[in-house]
């Protein structure tokens, strides 16, 4: 399957078959599946914050059951170490010299659960495998699997013994996403139905690796007009002006935004970004890239105040119309 | 990814704006080389700064900067001396001084006050320099201006929008070339634009020509009267000083004197009289000084005819002339005969010369001054006046008092008995010994002269003791017309025939694309007045014609006129529509302008009875192709015609499809196009009925709709797009509908 023949409203088709597939089992999340599968489009990783218990491995689990390719999960804990996560060189005797073991972020997607209970040594070792999408070891260079999404998961209100990631680390993220509590009706939906284990998910996989990698590719192709660029960067500049924020989003994240809008765009049959994309994307894309100047105790508090103030901005600038 | 938009920065807009001031003062330079300024190296030097400073704009990095310091307090002393220097005329230095300011003003880097400031130099450097020539070059200028200055105003408020400080970018010049400015220019270019542009100009164009049209008597000069600036040397001659053998030294002059709008051509060379020269000085002649002091000085609007050029009869054929003298010609009007009443556009101060004929302005005029003359009539004799009473015989011994003394000054002859004696001996050949009449004594004096003589311009007098005109006379030499008269009116003077010399202009190139006569400084010629006792001044022609010996002479080429179609060469052409411009604009009155709405009227009338004939022949030529058995010639103008719709027709469509497909490749275009897009977006999210969400979230565009349209128009690829016209057709129709559903 080509780039070319792929059009957007087949691309859209099968992301609803994706979601469909993940809402079978998540109920009343049907904004954050979408969040989370414009996030895997536009090939990016995703952060998902909340308390636990809210469903966060689940919707990795899903998806990787629904895609047809390889899903690990990595229990992120004070004493894990990088070679647990990469992989480790031992010494093999019949070869008489060392091998490689993959580690589990060798997969197609990786759930990192609670990210941050690891040391930072460990979590740097995550996180430069998923920028470079591969890594070197003993002078070998070994790629990741292809598509390659990291799912981590942290409780931003427990931060006992834990090690918050640095902004520069969380600049890797495309998103965060907040999972939040299901509606009345899901709830009373999911209590009927009763618990199920991972295992009992009757979910099937509808989409191929190699399909999906298509679907990725097709992102960058969708069209950005000059006013919606120009739109985009007026917003992402307010942030660098506002001065609760210590500072602006990067250049890192303004490229994550467009590709975050484009892969939004594609997500509903479009070959092109409106403006309503990026409004869209700002707060997924943007949110975890910002500090506040005066931090409030609570990062709860912290969250909802970028967030006020995103919207703020967003609000006072003009759609190109 | 998509088109490329051309975008400026403020500091193109700096350049653009830049250029388009040195344009307007280049432009506004055009007509200052027309003036009389003096000073002609600054002129030039500044015209060529300018120009330079256009052509390569970073040649202004390198002035240095002591340069911008020092350039007012030389410019306060340049001035003042100026006006100290120029005395009481103060039309030069002013011009000078606009002159030298615009000149800093192109030069210099300029913010938005500099640019105001130029603009308005220029403008004035225009207007003053177009009233004082009054040329038809004005008219270009200010249609060329008109629209540069417009655009730089625009450049200029664009400019302003970045609101940058300071105005002036750091370097602006750095880096430039004339071919990266012109495709980063090109790429603003958007046929809507200039279609729209060039309508609007072709808009103000016709509504000025309208305004022009309703409004007569448009009197740039009189308009602006301190811009009157008089000449300070005449061009050619003919003033009351001019000397014995002036008018030869201007023949070889061929730009046109003056030009002349008459009822019809003439078959005889036309005798434009200016000034009668009646005493003799021993060198030759003169305007006498009594002749001089009897002129009536007056400032008129209209005057009627000096006495000796007065009309005792009319009749109905005689027409109204009217004569476009160039400026600095002379100060003297060239008259064609007799005439009723002369006309100036406005008032005139003036000297009348009633017994000579002649009529002179005060001042040597500038530029062109024009005059019309009512019932003209040439004539071959000048009629008596009361200062010709003494030199009739009836009336007695001539007595004494200035008039009896000015009789003695019309026979005065060389005092020296030899020359006297030479003439009394030609005289006493010519007559025989016989009592002639003037007209015969003129008629035989003249074949004595021209007998065995040629035209000549060079003609070398030998030397001798005897008057000058004799001794040509005794060499048998060829000579000129300057010659020819003066022997002439010696040899009446002799005979006792008062006569003077007349100076003037004789014939004329007739033009043909406009009808009149262009009088070139070449046509300028001297001729003989002798007094006959019943007749009054009769016209005689001593110099022999252009095809005898020794070349051509003034007045001769004018005989055959009739024979041919008139000067109709490329000169002429251009001289015509100086013509027009002086006839239609300058000199544009209520009969003109009658005159002239007239003319629309028949031609718009004849244009609509051409189409209503043309239609009528070919719906005849249909009804007698189905009444009558069809012929091969009926059937060859169908089939022609039916060829000729059908290509215009495949050429429109040609063309609108070109259009349209370039509307998509213009950068202009496609802008245009999603803004559009957008404003219906807008209006119909606004209507009732909309299917897009209110807010900002992500909307899911409905499938099928208008809106998807409209959206994939705003913000999707070009080459995806729907049609826009009928995108922005189809969602008109959906406003109006929800619209009349929600009422």
């Amino acid at each position: 399957m080509s780039q070319t023949t792929l059009s957007a409203p087949r691309v859209r088709e099968s992301m609803d078959r994706l979601k469909g597939n993940i809402a079978k089992i998540i109920r009343g999340k049907d904004s954050l599946i979408e969040d989370v599968l414009t996030g895997l489009l536009a090939s990016g990783h995703i952060l998902i914050e909340d308390l636990p218990g809210l469903g966060k491995t689940s919707l990795a689990y899903c998806l990787a059951r629904s895609l047809d390719c390889d899903f690990t999960r990595i229990q992120f804990t004070s004493d894990l170490l990088p070679s647990d996560v990469i992989g480790v060189s031992i010494y093999d005797e019949r070869e008489r010299g060392f091998i490689f073991q993959k580690g589990p972020i060798f997969s197609n997607i990786v759930l990192a659960d609670e990210i941050n209970r690891a040391t930072p040594k460990t979590q740097s070792a995550l996180l430069e495998a998923m920028d470079r999408g591969k890594v070197s070891q003993d002078g070998e260079t070994y790629p990741m699997g292809e598509p390659f999404m990291v799912f981590a998961t942290q409780n931003p209100v427990d931060y006992e013994s834990t090690f918050p990631l640095p902004e520069s680390q969380m600049d890797r993220f495309l998103m965060r996403l907040h999972m939040g509590y299901p509606g009345f009706e899901d709830e009373l939906e999911i209590l009927r139905n009763g618990f199920l284990r991972y295992d009992q998910f009757d979910v099937g996989p509808v989409l191929k690796a190699a399909e999906l990698a298509a679907l990725q590719a097709r992102v960058p192709a969708v069209f950005l007009e000059d006013s919606v660029v120009r739109y985009l960067l007026k917003i992402i500049g307010a942030t660098r002006t506002e001065t609760e924020f210590r500072a602006g989003a990067s250049t890192r994240a303004s490229l994550a935004l467009k590709t975050a809008a484009q892969a939004s765009a594609l997500m509903r049959g479009r070959d092109f970004v409106i403006p309503e994309d990026v409004v869209r994307m700002v707060q997924p894309v943007l949110g975890h890239r910002l500090v506040l100047r005066r931090p409030p105790g609570d990062a709860m508090e912290e969250r909802h105040t970028i967030q006020s103030i995103l919207t703020r901005l967003v609000d006072r600038i003009p759609l190109p119309v | 990814m998509g088109i490329p938009l051309a975008k400026l920065d403020y500091r193109d807009l700096y350049q653009i704006k830049w250029i388009l001031g040195g344009l307007l003062s280049v432009l506004a330079m055009w007509n200052v080389f027309a003036l009389d300024l003096g000073f002609t190296w600054l002129v030039w030097g500044a015209a060529s700064l300018m120009a330079g400073a256009l052509l390569y704009p970073p040649l202004t990095n390198g002035l240095p900067a002591w340069f911008w310091k020092m350039q007012t307090p030389l410019i306060v002393v340049f001035v003042v001396s100026d006006f100290i220097l120029a005395g009481g005329d103060y039309i030069p230095p002013l011009i000078r001084m606009i002159l030298l300011l615009t000149l800093l003003r192109t030069l210099q880097p300029r913010t938005r006050r500099e640019d105001l400031q130029l603009l308005l130099l220029a403008l004035i450097l225009l207007i003053v320099s177009g009233v004082l020539t009054l040329e038809i070059s004005f008219a270009l200028q200010v249609v060329l201006f008109t629209p540069l200055a417009m655009l730089y105003l625009f450049v200029i408020s664009l400019a302003e929008a970045f609101g940058v400080e300071p105005e002036v970018p750091e370097e602006p010049w750095n880096g430039f070339s004339w071919r990266a400015f012109s495709q980063r220019v090109r790429g603003l270019f958007d046929a809507r634009l200039i279609a729209f542009g060039g309508m609007l100009f072709v808009f103000l164009t016709v509504l000025s020509a309208g305004i022009f049209i309703s409004l007569p008597r448009f009197e740039l000069g009189q308009a602006l009267p301190f811009l009157r600036m008089q000449a300070t040397a005449s061009s050619t001659g003919f003033s009351e000083d001019i000397r014995f053998g002036d008018v030869v030294s201007i023949l070889n002059n061929n730009a046109v004197a003056f030009r002349a709008d008459v009822p019809e051509r003439s078959t005889s060379p036309i005798y434009w009289r200016m000034m009668a020269l009646d005493e003799y000085t021993g060198e030759g002649f003169v305007m006498s000084e009594v002749a001089r002091s009897v002129g009536r000085r007056m400032s008129a609007h209209t005057l009627s005819a000096p006495s000796a050029l007065r009309r005792h009869e009319t009749s109905p054929e005689d027409g109204d002339w009217t004569l476009y003298l160039e400026g600095g010609v002379s100060r003297f009007l060239p008259i064609p005969g007799l005439f009723d009443t002369l006309r100036f556009q406005n008032r005139q101060d003036l000297t009348v010369f009633d017994g000579m004929g002649a009529v002179s302005l005060r001042e040597l005029p500038a530029n062109v001054s024009f005059f019309q003359l009512t019932r003209v009539r040439e004539v071959a004799a000048l009629p008596r006046t009361e200062s010709d009473r003494a030199l009739l015989r009836s009336e007695g011994e001539r007595g004494s008092g200035a008039l009896a003394a000015y009789a003695e000054l019309l026979l005065g002859l060389p005092d020296d008995p030899r020359n006297r004696r030479i003439l009394e001996e030609a005289v006493e050949k010519i007559a025989g010994g016989e009592t002639l009449s003037v007209q015969d004594f003129g008629q035989r004096a003249i074949a004595y002269l021209q007998h065995n003589r040629g035209y000549s311009l060079e003609t070398r007098i030998p030397p001798g003791r005897e008057d000058p005109v004799l001794r040509w006379m005794q060499a048998g030499l060829d000579g000129h017309c300057e010659l020819y008269a003066a022997a002439l009116v010696l040899l009446a003077r002799a005979a006792g025939h008062p006569a003077r010399v007349i100076v003037g202009f004789a014939g004329g190139d007739w033009n043909g694309f406009e009808n009149y006569y262009m009088v070139r400084h070449l046509h300028a010629h001297a001729w003989t007045e002798i007094f006959d006792q019943d007749l009054g001044w009769l016209h005689f022609e001593p110099t022999p014609a252009a095809d005898g010996p020794g070349g051509s002479s003034p007045g001769s080429d004018a005989a055959d006129t009739s024979r041919d179609l008139g000067d109709r060469t490329w000169a002429a052409y251009l001289d015509s529509l100086r013509v027009i411009w002086f006839r239609r604009v300058v000199n544009f009155d209520r009969a003109q302008q009658a005159e002239l709405i007239q003319g629309v009227r028949q031609s718009v009338g004849s244009i609509g009875e051409g189409v209503r004939e043309t239609l009528r022949d070919a719906l005849a030529a249909i009804r007698s192709a189905f009444e009558n058995p069809l012929t091969w010639r009926d059937a060859g103008w169908i089939l022609r015609n039916l060829a000729i719709a059908a290509f215009v027709w495949v050429a429109l469509r040609f063309l609108y499809g070109w259009l349209r497909g370039r509307q998509f490749a213009w950068p202009g275009g496609a802008r245009r196009t999603r803004a559009e897009a957008g404003r219906w977006l807008r209006r119909l999210r606004e209507a009732p009925g909309s299917c897009l969400p209110p807010g900002v979230e992500s909307p899911e565009i409905p499938e099928d709709t208008v809106e998807e349209a409209l959206y994939q128009l705003r913000y999707g690829p070009p080459p995806s797009w729907p049609a826009p016209a009928e995108t922005f057709q189809r969602a008109r129709q959906t406003l109006r509908e929800r619209r009349r559903a929600a009422r």
